[in-house]
């Protein structure tokens, strides 16, 4: 076959030297069959004209039904190249140009559990067909598809293949491409819906981690998106020197290594980042910068270890909540750290004494409903948690002072409707105890409050469907109207 | 006493459940993460499994 081509270019060879002048060489060429025939030749003609016409002629064959979504994405991907470079290096538009004009895209069947394949060898990217259907999973696809393509235009073998690099960087180059475009043409009607913070669908996650800290540390010098393309559509081993200082870009990440090396670009992590999307490490980075004493990153721990040494080693009724949710919200993020919140919760509580427990109640419950934001509560903790209510219930009724009434008010308004508990009757009487402890925070708080927002809110938390007399909805009135201490009308 | 075959189609099934509400199955890569989990399965009932060369494609 290797030798046939040989003789078939030869041959071509031949015929092109026959002609006169480089237009009609380029004609002649252009008018060939054969793809790589003219990518050979290519190399003979410099001037810029000859080589476009060449490039232009290069053969494809795209789905109709893709028409629409694969002009998009080359749209889409030049327009990200323009905003990169203030000029775009040709050797890197000339690539583009080359892989959007011989590179084939189609419907059809797969092997099992594939959405995708880029077949470098025939320059062709094949989508399930069954996939036909979602507008903006396809534009994933193709985007995802052409990086391949571009990053693998010359490769014969997978002598150099890096499974993190070619698949996190085909992944950050997709949502980088989307949302520059989402960005800068925010009312065009693509025919589609697509979200304004574009993620792609991926299973990448391991790769995508990496990568996109490293793209993360690029961003603070400006040269992520460069590098970006340099990998894709320029120089590897610029690419690998630039990015592994030196090293050949196979080694393990190294979580601590990286960290140290890299602290200062690592400060203040900006969780809106795009690099911060689909990434397991920054999360793990945000937490070791906030713990000093201790090193997180050298081995797995689960939320328990991470909270505790968080905080110092306090517990509940020490810890601040609003600081607890951030922690918690961190670790949400990342799959480094092993879910043992429930467990955790439920240890603090079992820990205390009773007396505790009335001392602190305050605290623990905004503590406990912190942690109701994000974990169902097991029976155990949920008959600890009416203690704790109605220790605090007490406390009111004696007039003792709840120091931040106004955040406990904010976070039952926002998580008590959350409460899930198997046993229905115990849940029932949680959430009837939050009710009744919030309104009498209220009152304690001096928020105005009226017998009618009062006897509203009594009804409105009442199961729907019951109803309230009118007898004995006078009789409640008259109570309230008494408790709160209002002259009678 | 059941084939390779039939155990393979089997833990096909597992894993397939497993993955059910952890990766979608239409995100680009769920193929490698399928198999790195059948692969796993495979191993604990001796079964071996043969790796494919590199074919010049991609998968997804």
């Amino acid at each position: 076959m290797l030798d046939t081509n040989i003789g078939e270019n030869e041959i071509l060879k031949k015929e092109i030297n026959a002609i006169d002048g480089e237009k009609n060489k380029v004609s002649y060429l252009a008018a060939q069959d054969d793809n790589d025939a003219k990518l050979e030749f290519l190399k003979n003609f410099t001037e810029k004209e000859s080589r476009d016409k060449i490039i232009s002629s290069l053969e494809h064959k795209i789905s109709p039904d893709l028409f629409k979504i694969v002009y998009l994405a080359q749209r889409m991907i030049k327009e990200f190249l323009k905003d990169v470079y203030t000029k775009i290096p040709e050797d890197k538009l000339e690539a583009v140009d080359i892989t959007f004009n011989r590179t084939n895209i189609v419907f059809n069947k797969l092997p099992e559990n594939q959405n995708l394949e880029v077949d470098i060898k025939n320059k062709t990217m094949t989508i399930l067909e069954r996939r036909r259907h979602n507008q903006g999973k396809l534009l994933g696809y193709v985007l995802h598809g052409y990086a391949h393509c571009f990053s693998n235009r010359d490769s014969k073998t997978d002598e150099n293949f890096n499974e993190v690099l070619e698949e996190g960087n085909a992944d950050i180059f997709t949502d980088l491409v989307v949302n520059n475009y989402l960005k800068k043409h925010p009312f065009e009607n693509l025919g589609f819906h697509l979200d304004k913070d574009y993620s792609i669908e991926s299973a990448y996650l391991e790769e995508n981690s990496i990568i996109r800290t490293r793209m993360y540390v690029l961003e603070k010098l400006k040269i992520d998106k460069k590098m970006l393309l340099e990998y894709l559509l320029g120089d590897k081993e610029k690419y690998i020197k630039n990015i592994f200082n030196g090293g050949k870009g196979n080694e393990e990440f190294d979580l601590n290594e990286f960290y140290e090396k890299n602290q200062f670009a690592l400060k203040d992590i900006n969780r809106e980042s795009i690099y911060y999307r689909k990434n397991t490490i920054l999360p793990l980075y945000i937490l070791q910068g906030k713990i000093q004493n201790e090193n997180i990153l050298q081995k797995e721990y689960n939320s328990s270890e991470i909270i505790n040494k968080y905080f110092n080693y306090e517990k509940i009724n020490k810890i601040n909540a609003d600081e607890l949710d951030e922690v918690i919200n961190i670790m949400q993020d990342t799959n480094r750290i092993r879910d043992n919140l429930v467990d955790w919760i439920s240890e603090e509580l079992n820990s205390f004494t009773d007396m505790e427990k009335r001392m602190s109640s305050d605290n623990i419950l905004e503590n406990i409903l912190i942690v109701l934001k994000y974990k169902k509560l097991k029976n155990d903790i949920a008959k600890q948690t009416l203690e704790v209510i109605q220790y605090l219930i007490n406390d009111l009724e004696r007039n003792v002072k709840v120091e931040r009434s106004k955040e406990l008010i904010q976070k039952i308004n926002d998580y008590a409707n959350n409460i899930e508990i198997e046993d229905k009757q115990l849940e029932e009487d949680i959430k009837d105890s939050l009710s009744y402890l919030k309104i009498k925070l209220e009152m304690s708080n001096e928020v105005n409050l009226t017998p009618e927002t009062f006897f509203n809110r009594l009804q409105s938390s009442l199961k729907s469907g019951s109803k309230i007399e009118r007898n004995e909805e006078l009789i409640a009135y008259q109570t309230i109207k008494e408790e709160l201490n209002i002259s009678k009308n | 006493m059941e084939s390779n075959e039939e155990i393979i189609e089997i833990l096909k099934n597992e894993v397939k459940e497993e993955l059910k509400n952890q990766v979608s199955e239409t995100s680009l890569g769920y193929v490698h993460v399928f198999n790195k989990r059948l692969e796993e399965k495979l191993k604990e009932k001796g079964i071996e499994v043969k790796k494919e060369d590199f074919s010049g494609k991609l998968i997804d």
